[in-house]
């Protein structure tokens, strides 16, 4: 074979067999990779019973009451949802239906006492004339499936 | 729209002015930076000033024709 | 082939990128300019973030540019270690620090970025701990050609790192949909339609190529500065720099 050829050969095995041991290690990690628990993570048990972690969801709608710096909140997944308690500031994100993170330890079965909270922001950036134009029209779409 | 309302951004005005203040200036320095290098080394070729590894290259250009 | 081959040629690489440097210079002026007009000004505030959207103009084109210029580094790199061309392993030297202040740019736009609206400076999630890797194996890659004086042997010996590192390009990429992150996932893909609004895409798409052809010009006046000190002893450099007539 040509040296030229043989390199050749040499990278692409190379790249390949660094490429699958790589794959390996993130497959094998892939669970303790996560940045977040869902509430339903944490009802199936998967989720640390003890010690500091993050949970990760929707904040649900009308579930924010303000006293002073402390807040309590609903997160939810839809499916399940824990009490999040937490004392300062919050994120200028941080609002109803929002998707946030926060970082704390259990206190119960459903509350979470959080030291941290971090907004999470979706794909999505328009005006906010059309985010209105938006969510008009998709009002309008629901009550016409609906009669 | 006024200059300080434009240089105000909402709230954000730190964050948003010291990204794109990063950002040029770093633009800035991968511009000069191989301009001065450029400048030093035309220097440096001119004085024929190449003794740092003692001319151990290959003079002769083997891929050029 | 015949044409890439002439133009691998170290000297007529120099006086090609010695033509195409103001041409390209100019485009990524008008682009900046253009770009920061209506990135800043013209496009509208954001209905979640208001004016801290903007920061992506500056963010998301160092960091896509951040990949691109890794993945170009490592197949020059390749193309270099394989096929002996030199040109390669000097466009490949020449294009680490250049993706190395796109990475670091990111990281920091980045970071301005997630303190207003995340509320955190940094996290350790996947997609910035990848990005942060990138950044290390751009300078490890630096560093490693820094200490190898002979040309040849630099460019062998980093080229290995560099096809290695191209693993951690598609796991920044797929980061934020392996792996539950705090980063959201791409607003712009191939497949599917743009989640961002025609007035606020225009800048982005600007303002990428801006960086896009920063890169080029960047690339071709270093390029020009190290084929002529690696071909310092040739008759055609003594002839341009006035030793020899």
């Amino acid at each position: 074979m040509r040296k030229q050829n043989k390199r050749l050969v040499f990278v692409l095995i190379g790249l390949a067999g660094v490429s699958v041991a790589v794959w390996l290690v993130l497959t094998a990690f892939r669970h303790n990779l996560v940045f977040f628990y869902s509430p339903t993570q944490v009802y199936e048990g998967k989720a640390p019973s003890h010690g500091v972690f993050r949970l990760g969801g929707i904040v649900e709608k009308g579930s924010i009451k303000k006293d002073g710096l402390h807040t309590t909140f609903t997160l939810t997944d839809l499916r399940h949802s824990m009490v999040v308690h937490y004392t300062g500031i919050l994120p200028d994100l941080f609002r109803q239906g929002q998707g946030v993170v926060v970082q704390g330890r259990r206190d119960g079965a459903t509350t979470f006492m959080a030291s941290q909270v971090l907004a999470k922001h979706g794909a999505n950036y328009m005006p906010p004339d059309v985010a209105a134009e938006l969510k008009r029209s998709m009002a309008a779409k629901a009550k016409a499936a609906l009669s | 729209m006024t200059l300080p309302a434009f240089l105000q951004m909402g709230r954000f005005s730190v964050f948003i002015w010291g990204a794109y203040g990063f950002t040029a200036i770093i633009v800035f320095l991968n511009v000069v930076q191989p301009l001065i290098q450029k400048r030093k080394m035309w220097e440096r070729l001119r004085r024929n000033l190449d003794d740092d590894d003692g001319g151990g290259e290959e003079v002769v250009d083997e891929e050029a024709e | 082939m015949k044409l890439i081959h002439k133009y691998a040629a170290p000297k007529r690489f120099y006086e090609l990128a010695g033509t195409l440097t103001p041409g390209l210079a100019i485009i990524t002026v008008v682009l900046f300019v253009s770009g920061l007009y209506l990135g800043l000004y013209w496009a509208p505030p954001d209905y979640q973030q208001g004016n801290a959207y903007r920061i992506m103009f500056v963010h998301v084109p160092n960091a896509w540019m951040s990949m691109m210029a890794y993945v170009a580094m490592a197949g020059f790199a390749a193309a270099g270690y394989i096929w002996n061309v030199r040109l390669a392993d000097i466009l490949a030297k020449v294009t680490a620090p250049l993706g190395a202040s796109f990475t670091l740019t990111a990281l920091v736009t980045g970071s301005l970025w997630g303190k207003p609206m995340w509320g955190t400076y940094w996290v350790w999630d996947a997609r910035l701990t990848s990005e942060l890797i990138l950044l290390f194996l751009y300078v490890g890659y630096m560093a490693l050609q820094a200490s190898i004086d002979d040309p040849r042997r630099a460019a062998h010996a980093s080229a290995i790192l560099a096809i290695v590192g191209v693993v951690n390009i598609p796991i920044i990429h797929y980061s934020v949909y392996w792996w539950h992150t705090l980063h959201q996932p791409a607003s712009l893909t191939l497949t599917n339609q743009p989640k961002i609004y025609i007035t606020m895409l225009i800048p982005l798409i600007i303002m990428s190529l801006g960086f896009m052809f920063f890169y080029l010009t960047m690339l071709c006046v270093r390029a020009r500065s190290e084929i002529l000190w690696r071909e310092r002893h040739a008759d055609w450099v003594r002839k341009l720099v006035g030793l020899e007539t």
